[in-house]
């Protein structure tokens, strides 16, 4: 009986330590390792930051392969200033000093990009992992960590910045991991210089990685040419192009093989691709361009006689945020700005000499070909009627709790095979080819460096020359006078329409035959009209001769221009005011177009109470108005009763983009009786005017059905900044905000302007600059979210470019010393 | 009452070892160490042990939460449906008991068997 009683409790004890020491499920929901998790000596107790940690303490830290001191000063919103007596020690400090805030976010960023979250949340991620790694986002990677080898010395910060990174996981116990490591149950792993090059992936992926191939050889196949040419355009009218013709291309002339692209036909697939509906349908039916502003203005447009720089690149908005902002001193430069974890250098920032800032180009880069197979086997393939063998890459993926997947993958020439092991996808037979996959041909990374050490207009033009992906506008200002603009990146030599639809892989003259040489890449300079922007619109006008296509944005470039022309005497606070500036030119050219359109006699005393309002509203969305909320809800409507029918195409499984907004607004001002406004399936033929009508009396049926919906658009279009991983309780959620994606103050559902930096090119650099989140990647510290009200309010920071460590003393909060041993 | 009193002091002060990077699960080895050097009746060891590792864990837990203001707590109440940081920091402290009861009652039955029955107490 003894024994027995021994045994049972021994048995139960251990049962218990192991039961506290797994994570277990409660419904859905995962429940942490409660063992691990709660307990006070290695538990997330240990994350909570003391409301009086940082303020006035002086650290030490160690870091081996340093050649000289480091000292760090930490200002107020906790930016980290390096001084450093070199480039490698200070790089090596910017990976510690990153990785000491942001260590978790790295390694999520870093797993999703290289398909390994499996590893640490078991099978229900396989097939997110599978497709990522099937679409060669490692394959993309290892070249492009060729490419980052290039440049022996640029290498040697790399591994500096690794190095950085691992002096600080070797550095942590079990208590300081970061929450989410202790969440998940699991530990940090070394950083490597091929994760640095996924967090580049990362990046191009999230801005370069769509097409619309599948959608636009459906929409032809199904509603025909015309009908298609007319649904979308490759012109956007009324477009201010990043960059215009001012004769810079007349002597180029681009000579194709005589061929015209050959398209696949895929009219005899069926199935479906897996279309996010729940992020598209969060930012409205037609989604959210992810796009950004920048501009500068010279100095005759300036109130200080020199140039100012804006840029605000929006993305998808996290905690923790997807910026970190550093100062970084050396004896070679001294720059201050926002970087990437995982990324050494400064990716938007300034200096004591130049300012730069960067969008999207928006050009599609990603081509599918179908594929002929010459054997059951699909190992062999055609091209040029020539036989051509698969290469057979094994992904090996291990999953927590389940047995590891080995996951064969099919690259031909033009790309990896990515939906063969779905037989019911379109793309089933199609290899996927993305300029990312291509070797780099500089070191993005020198690049980076170069633009943080730079002195003028020469050393942007060197350092932004390497840029291959995600191309970008990069937007320059120098203190010497200088302004310029270029859309720099890799972009395919493409044929006209070669890359618009699917196309045909026999040929290989289908495949991309080299890229626009850098010297025809438009960019300007000192323009005459004294000011350049971008702002994720088409980037040039029809004369450039080079054919590209690409996801472009029609209003905000509108706007900027509008008030960039008429902008005079320019001081920082102008640009706020540009940053934050709420009008819609949509709203301006659709408003007035279905006011006209619809038959207010249909309408009862509050429709006709809305109509006034939405008549004396001034195309701003600001949060305190209520003629956004109703103008919004109506062009939803509006604009789901237009496209119904490719709405219900979509719906059964055939994957089918949607028209643009501007040509939406295109046809109501001048088009409306396009077929498209019919219904099918009703005996009447509707017209523009109905479904106008329609749409608004939907409208008030929302609002009737939704009485809370009835709000200022503030609440209305509340803004929701989700934890990475969406962890309830460590994100700010539902916060009332201006703003609106057609508006150069972006901000959507859950998407907006990412880091708003503005900088007055004086004698001595003045920066501006807010993101909405903090320094801090640990939702225990007060830094951790401390700017989104600043952001909000539509506040700045004053950012501190200092030139010693003695400098503002009255901002420095703390002081971490870094030595070898 | 002696060898309560030690059972306690054993968990409660030597728990702390584990902020050191001995692991959380010590104090039911500790429990179980102090059950078998210092045996006790069942009852009142197992209550003595269960308080020791209870306040071990709660009072540790409730420095640090004092010091962060449940800034965090609070955000992580969320993730457990809503629980108000009083309620982790309770948690908290019944599994730090738990663990010292169960190590406790598993040093009591090895000391009963391989060493013998308790001494009676004498009151």
């Amino acid at each position: 009986m003894r024994t027995l009683k021994f045994v049972l409790s021994l048995a139960v004890t251990l049962l218990v330590i192991w039961q506290l020491s797994i994570t277990h499920k409660v419904g859905d929901a995962p429940l942490p390792a409660l063992g691990h998790f709660l307990n006070p000596f290695t538990g997330f107790w240990q994350n909570g930051e003391p409301a009086t940690a940082w303020k006035g303490q002086q650290k030490q830290g160690k870091i081996p392969g340093l050649k000289g001191k480091v000292e760090i000063l930490y200002d107020d919103i906790l930016t980290p200033h390096i001084f450093a007596e070199n480039n490698e020690d200070a790089i090596r400090a910017q990976g510690y000093v990153t990785a000491s805030q942001r260590l978790w976010q790295m390694d999520i960023t870093v797993r999703k990009a290289g398909g390994r979250l499996s590893e640490i949340l078991g099978a229900r991620t396989l097939e997110i992992d599978r497709k990522t790694r099937r679409r060669g986002m490692v394959y993309a990677a290892e070249n492009s960590l060729i490419g980052l080898q290039k440049d022996p010395e640029t290498f040697k910060l790399l591994q500096a910045y690794t190095d950085g990174v691992n002096a600080y996981i070797d550095q942590m116990s079990a208590a300081d991991y970061p929450i989410e490591f202790k969440l998940l149950n699991y530990q940090p792993e070394h950083w490597t210089v091929l994760k640095t090059a996924l967090v580049l992936e990362t990046m191009a992926d999230m801005l370069a990685g769509g097409d619309s191939d599948l959608s636009a050889t459906n929409a032809r196949a199904i509603f025909g040419r015309p009908a298609f040419d007319s649904l979308y355009p490759g012109q956007i009218p009324n477009q201010i192009p990043v960059i215009p013709d001012t004769g810079q291309w007349k002597d180029i002339h681009v000579q194709f093989p005589p061929f015209q692209p050959i398209s696949a036909d895929l009219s005899s697939q069926t199935g479906h691709l897996d279309v996010d509906d729940a992020s598209l349908l969060s930012e409205g039916p037609e989604g959210y361009l992810r796009g950004s502003n920048n501009w500068a203005v010279d100095g005759t447009k300036s109130k200080s006689g020199r140039p100012i720089l804006a840029n605000d690149p929006h993305l998808n908005l996290t905690l923790p945020s997807i910026w970190f902002q550093i100062q970084i001193h050396t004896p070679a430069m001294n720059c201050y700005g926002v970087s990437l974890p995982g990324i050494p250098s400064i990716i938007i920032g300034f200096n004591d000499h130049i300012a730069w800032g960067v969008t999207n180009v928006s050009h599609d880069v990603a081509d599918w070909f179908k594929i002929t197979w010459l054997n059951p086997e699909r190992t062999e393939y055609q091209v040029d009627g020539q036989k051509r063998s698969i290469k057979k890459v094994v992904e090996k993926i291990e999953v927590k709790g389940a047995p590891t997947v080995y996951d064969t993958v099919r690259y031909t020439s033009f790309g990896p095979i990515v939906y063969d092991f779905d037989p019911k996808s379109p793309l089933r037979d199609c290899a996927y080819k993305w300029v990312s996959h291509d070797i780099p041909k500089e070191n993005l990374i020198e690049g980076f460096l170069q633009l943080n050490s730079g002195k003028n207009w020469q050393d942007y033009k060197s350092g932004i020359s390497g840029f291959d992906c995600p191309a970008q506008n990069f937007v320059f200002a120098s203190n010497t006078g200088d302004i310029a603009l270029q859309v720099q990146g890799r972009f395919p030599l493409r044929m006209p329409e070669q890359g618009r639809f699917v196309l045909d892989g026999r040929v290989s003259l289908n495949a991309w035959n080299g890229y626009i040489q850098e010297e025809a890449v438009p960019s300007m300079k000192n323009p005459r009209r004294g000011y350049v922007f971008s702002a994720n619109q088409v980037s040039t006008p029809s004369t450039y001769p080079y054919y590209y296509l690409g996801n472009f944005d029609a209003y905000r470039g509108r706007r900027a221009d509008q008030i960039l022309q008429n902008l005079q005497q320019a001081t920082i606070d102008s640009f706020k005011n540009m940053q934050l500036d709420n009008y819609s030119t949509r709203a301006a050219d659709a408003l007035p177009a279905m006011l006209q359109l619809l038959d207010r006699k249909q309408l009862d005393a509050s429709g006709l109470d809305m109509v006034d309002a939405l008549s004396n509203w001034k195309y701003t969305f600001d949060a305190d108005k209520r003629a956004p909320t109703y103008f919004d809800v109506w062009w939803d409507s509006t604009y789901v009763n237009v496209w119904d029918e490719i709405i219900m195409l979509q719906k059964a499984g055939k994957e089918l983009k949607l028209p643009d907004g501007w040509r939406t607004v295109e046809m109501l001002q001048k088009d409306t009786l396009n077929r498209f406004f019919d219904h099918p399936g009703t005996p009447n033929k509707e017209t523009a005017r109905q479904i106008v009508t329609e749409s608004f009396l939907a409208m008030q049926q929302f609002f009737r059905q939704n009485p809370t919906r009835m709000a200022d658009w503030g609440q209305f279009h509340a803004l929701d900044i989700k934890h990475i991983a969406n962890l309830e309780g460590f994100g700010r959620m539902k916060i009332p905000i201006n703003g609106h994606k057609t508006a150069l103050n972006a901000v959507g559902i859950s998407n907006g302007p990412s880091w708003r930096m503005i900088v007055s090119m004086e004698d001595k650099v003045h920066g501006l600059g807010v993101f909405p989140g903090g320094q801090s990647g640990n939702p225990g510290s007060r830094f951790y979210d401390n700017m989104v009200d600043t952001w909000v309010n539509g506040r700045y920071n004053e950012l501190l470019l200092l030139q010693t460590t003695a400098d503002s003393p009255e901002r420095i909060i703390s002081k971490l010393t870094l030595t070898t041993q | 009452m002696r060898n309560l009193r030690y059972t306690f002091l054993i968990i409660a002060i030597l728990g702390n070892l584990s902020l050191l990077g001995l692991p959380w699960w010590l104090v039911a080895v500790l429990g179980a160490g102090a059950a078998y050097i210092f045996p006790t009746k069942i009852v009142p060891g197992a209550t003595v042990a269960f308080s020791a590792g209870f306040l071990l864990w709660f009072v540790l837990a409730y420095g640090l939460d004092s010091a962060n203001m449940s800034l965090l707590s609070g955000k992580v109440g969320m993730l457990f449906k809503g629980l108000k940081p009083m309620h982790l920091l309770l948690l908290t402290g019944f599994i730090g008991g738990l663990l010292a009861e169960l190590g406790y009652l598993t040093g009591h039955y090895a000391q009963k068997l391989f060493v013998g029955p308790a001494p009676k107490l004498v009151k």
